[in-house]
């Protein structure tokens, strides 16, 4: 049975500023699964902060968040608030590749690719912020990735993400730009309505283009874009008890300049999402419906879920159904799946689980055998402090303060 | 003008502390024995006065009358600015404005059945209404009473005993009490010194009715400790208000200090906003804020968040370099997925969902799982292999190749096309685009170049 364990620890002292932030510094696992990480214990994020003030440095294994996406790395990051309306960061170390804890010259990318680099990677970037009335924002940020002796650049990029708030509109840009491959990787410009009697209108325009590392050869490959268009109708009770939301995209590929006899690669694909949730204290309900049609899967998919909340303890069921057809491949998967979940809290103690069992059937695929699976989640947690995630000060606010701030 | 009620139920009060010692002088037995009142409260014309024990013993000096003990009552600590020197009286004087009997005798004659003004004896004059005297908007408060901070011989246990209003108790008071305050903040200052205000005003000192006011030691310790009260405006009930407060912000900092200082935003705004620099920082606390789930974070929101994170936002409620890698850590997943999104996640990988790549390397992260599985390509092959719904595939997988090479990537490794496509070992068929910069991308990485064609061929674009 394959598992994984993972241990997380937060820390703090009692220098003001100064923590040790290490969610899941060493994360024990056997995972079969994963024949690299066979019972591998290794530090996934660990680090200590000194946050005071104007400044907040980072040094460890820790990560960089910024409109390039999510970057892990071992070195360190300065954060300087230079007034109340300015950041200016900066970060580097050497790089690992991206959802893993691995350099890119370790065992992983060794035994997945006999190409993969055998030098390790150093990445540097700077990230600006400034922060406008009506919490309208710009950012810009700057990365590049160079192999460890300077031969080989593996990424140069940047990113403009603005966030315009009006008061009938929120006007909201990304543009990413692959600085190497000199192309757009990801432009999107997006429009929301206010809201409006609990409803608000989105709605978006998109250009992706895949980015590769170029330690591959993907790059030279010419992959193409697509264009998307998106829009969204939601609707959420004055008090928060309910929400209703319904989307729709369609996106079209760019030409990919190839001869294709048969014409059966799609070049097109849309998506229709409808998800509604309830908050009738003690219970809530979770429905959503999606089908997603398009180029190399299409998928249906039905969530339902329940849950109620008996104070400390919240009890919860969950069922789920998905028909899934894949292009390029013979048949279909129908999975069916149910599980409960739950969590108890008793403070500064917690428990948390769900098990889950699945059903896949394959329709069309007489060679293959339909296979059930189990999976389980536990989490045991003891808070020593306030929520790391959270930055709120509930522990130190009396009950009538509670009572009065909704 | 409603503190008026707390102001003159203060006259009462005052009053019946002073008369339950005055009561006790025999006024019936003595009369007809004087002219006048003045003739023993003001003989010498130089203002009323309380009768001491001398001035008794003028007659009852142990041959005239008997001797007796009398004590002069010490004047009880008011709030009551009476001056009878600033009163029209006439003791002697019949056919005068006032005579002494209008205020203190029930029957309103010159009689020795004395009594001690009520409040609404005085307003018999001032406002000649019969209703109770602190009706709001009924008289200026102030021309009877000196505010609180002036009596300083009144105790904190008497403040702390002054009756409350019955306006104060009605459920819009608290939204209506600051026009009130405006137009007659003098009357507030019968009852209340900055104090009181300021438990709640976290900018009290840029409120005028409030900063002139003055602060009060004996309610200083009547409030210390009490946290104020800060009921949710019925705008703050809006389920946009999460979303729209910042705009009402901007159009008005100083409604929002009314309740609110730095502090109370810094519980979510942790980089701050432009405008905090408008709020209050320390000193008086204001109402805390608890964050809260915006109602924007409706059930798709984990599918849709990444425009605003990318924006900057989650830092408002969110340690990004905590909260963000529970999810995006990319290597465990912990709730950003489903835990069946493992089985189901081929549509969304391929369909415009946030970008895997956000977070995960599909050449290594994807690749790692699906070799393990089975799923990957193992070897270099010339079948259909996964593909089977598609003949000839290797002839016809270029256009779906370049619309989808993240999703290639994840199970095949670079050395599977290099089987045809290199210039070195493979069959040197050109993958390159029409458009292809050969020389920016030797430029780039000429290393990577070298992976397909002979290094000699690559030193020609540099």
């Amino acid at each position: 049975m394959p598992v994984s364990q993972d241990l997380r620890l937060n820390g703090w002292t009692n220098v003001q500023g100064l923590s040790r932030e290490a969610p899941r510094p060493w994360a024990l696992r056997q995972r079969r699964v994963l024949a690299a990480h066979q019972e591998e214990i290794e530090l996934v994020t660990g680090y200590a902060e000194l946050d005071r003030g104007r400044l907040r440095l980072r040094g460890g294994r820790t990560s960089a968040h910024t409109g390039l996406g999510f970057y892990e790395f071992d070195g360190g990051s300065a954060l300087l608030r230079t007034s109340a309306m300015t950041t200016l960061e900066v970060y580097g170390g050497r790089s690992l590749a991206r959802g893993t804890s691995q350099p890119l010259d370790g065992f992983l990318l060794e035994d997945v690719d006999i190409l993969a680099p055998n030098e390790p990677g150093w990445v540097v970037g700077g990230q600006a912020q400034l922060l406008l009335p009506r919490r309208s924002r710009v950012a810009v940020v700057y990365q590049r990735e160079l192999r460890e002796d300077r031969a080989a650049l593996y990424e140069e990029r940047g990113a403009l993400d603005a966030l315009l708030v009006t008061a009938p509109l929120t006007l909201d840009t990304q543009i990413d730009y692959d600085f190497a491959a000199e192309n757009f990787q990801d432009v999107r410009v997006r429009v929301d309505s206010r809201r409006v009697s609990g409803y608000r209108a989105s709605a978006a325009l998109r250009y992706r283009r895949p980015y590769f590392s170029l330690w591959t050869i993907w790059e030279a490959f010419a992959p193409v874009g697509y264009r998307e268009a998106w829009s969204s109708l939601s609707w959420s009770d004055a008090r928060g008890r309910g929400a209703l939301q319904a989307t729709a995209s369609y996106r079209k590929y760019d030409e990919t300049d190839v001869l294709d006899p048969t014409g059966s690669v799609k070049d097109d694909g849309w998506q229709i999402a409808a998800l509604a949730n309830w908050n009738l204290h003690p219970w809530r309900f979770d429905c959503g419906y999606k089908i997603d049609w398009g180029f190399a899967a299409a998928e249906s998919q039905f969530d339902l879920g329940v849950a109620k909340d008996f104070g400390s303890l919240e009890l919860g069921a969950q069922g789920f159904a998905s028909e899934q057809v894949r292009e390029f491949r013979n048949g279909e998967d129908w999975i069916l799946g149910g599980g409960l979940r739950g969590r108890f809290d008793s403070a500064p103690w917690f428990l948390e689980g769900s098990a889950g069992v699945y059903r896949l059937s394959y329709e069309n695929r007489a060679d293959y055998a339909d296979w059930s699976q189990k999976r389980a989640y536990l989490a045991l947690g003891y808070s020593f402090g306030s929520d790391p995630g959270m930055v709120h000060r509930s522990q130190s606010m009396s009950g009538s303060e509670k009572e009065v701030s909704r | 003008m409603k503190a008026l009620h707390s102001v003159l139920l203060l006259i009462g009060l005052a009053v019946a502390g002073t008369a339950s010692a005055r009561d006790a002088f025999d006024h019936e037995t003595h009369d007809g024995q004087f002219p006048s009142c003045r003739t023993c409260h003001d003989p010498g014309g130089q203002g009323m006065y309380i009768v001491g024990p001398d001035k008794c013993a003028e007659c009852h000096n142990g041959s005239d009358l008997d001797r007796v003990d009398w004590t002069r009552p010490d004047r009880a600590p008011t709030l009551v600015r009476f001056d009878h020197s600033t009163h029209p009286y006439a003791v002697n004087e019949p056919g005068g404005e006032l005579e002494c009997g209008n205020c203190h005798s029930t029957s309103g004659d010159v009689t020795m059945n004395v009594v001690l003004p009520t409040p609404e004896t005085c307003l018999d004059c001032h406002n000649g209404s019969p209703e109770p005297h602190w009706a709001p908007g009924r008289v200026d408060c102030g021309d009877c009473h000196m505010p609180l901070t002036a009596a300083k011989a009144v105790s904190a246990e008497r403040i702390a005993d002054f009756p409350q209003p019955e306006s104060h108790s009605l459920d819009d008071f608290i939204w209506k009490h600051g026009d009130d305050a405006k137009s007659a903040t003098e009357a507030c200052a019968v009852c209340h010194a900055r104090n009181d205000c300021e438990r709640c005003h976290a900018n009290g000192d840029q409120i005028a009715a409030i900063a002139s006011l003055e602060m009060d030691d004996r309610v200083a310790t009547l409030v210390a400790g009490r946290e104020g009260r800060w009921p949710t405006p019925p705008d703050h009930e809006s389920g946009a208000w999460w979303t729209e407060h910042g705009a009402a912000a901007d159009d008005s900092p100083e409604r929002c200090a009314t309740c609110h200082d730095a502090n109370s935003c810094a519980g979510c705004h942790q980089q701050g906003f432009a405008r905090l620099e408008l709020l209050p920082k320390q000193g008086r606390r204001g109402m805390p804020v608890l964050p809260l789930r915006p109602l924007d974070h409706t059930p798709m929101f984990v599918q849709e968040h990444g425009p605003m994170a990318l924006a900057g936002d989650c830092g408002v409620c969110h340690d990004e370099g905590s909260f963000c890698a529970d999810c995006h850590e990319g290597q465990l997943g912990g709730g950003y997925h489903p835990t069946s999104f493992v089985l189901h996640h081929a549509a969304s990988a391929a369909g415009p969902d946030p970008a895997c790549t956000n977070c995960h390397s599909t050449e290594v992260f994807c690749r790692s799982c699906h070799l393990e599985r089975g799923l990957a390509a193992m070897t270099r092959s010339d079948a259909n292999g996964y593909h089977d719904s598609a003949p000839y595939w290797l002839l016809n997988h270029g256009a779906a190749a370049r619309q989808g090479l993240d999703e290639c990537s994840s199970c095949h490794q670079q050395d599977d096309c290099l089987q045809c496509h290199s210039a070195r070992s493979g069959w040197r068929v050109n993958p390159h685009g029409p458009n292809f910069d050969a020389m920016g991308m030797a430029e780039a990485s000429e290393a990577m170049c070298v992976m397909c064609h002979p290094a000699s061929f690559v030193r020609q674009f540099r």
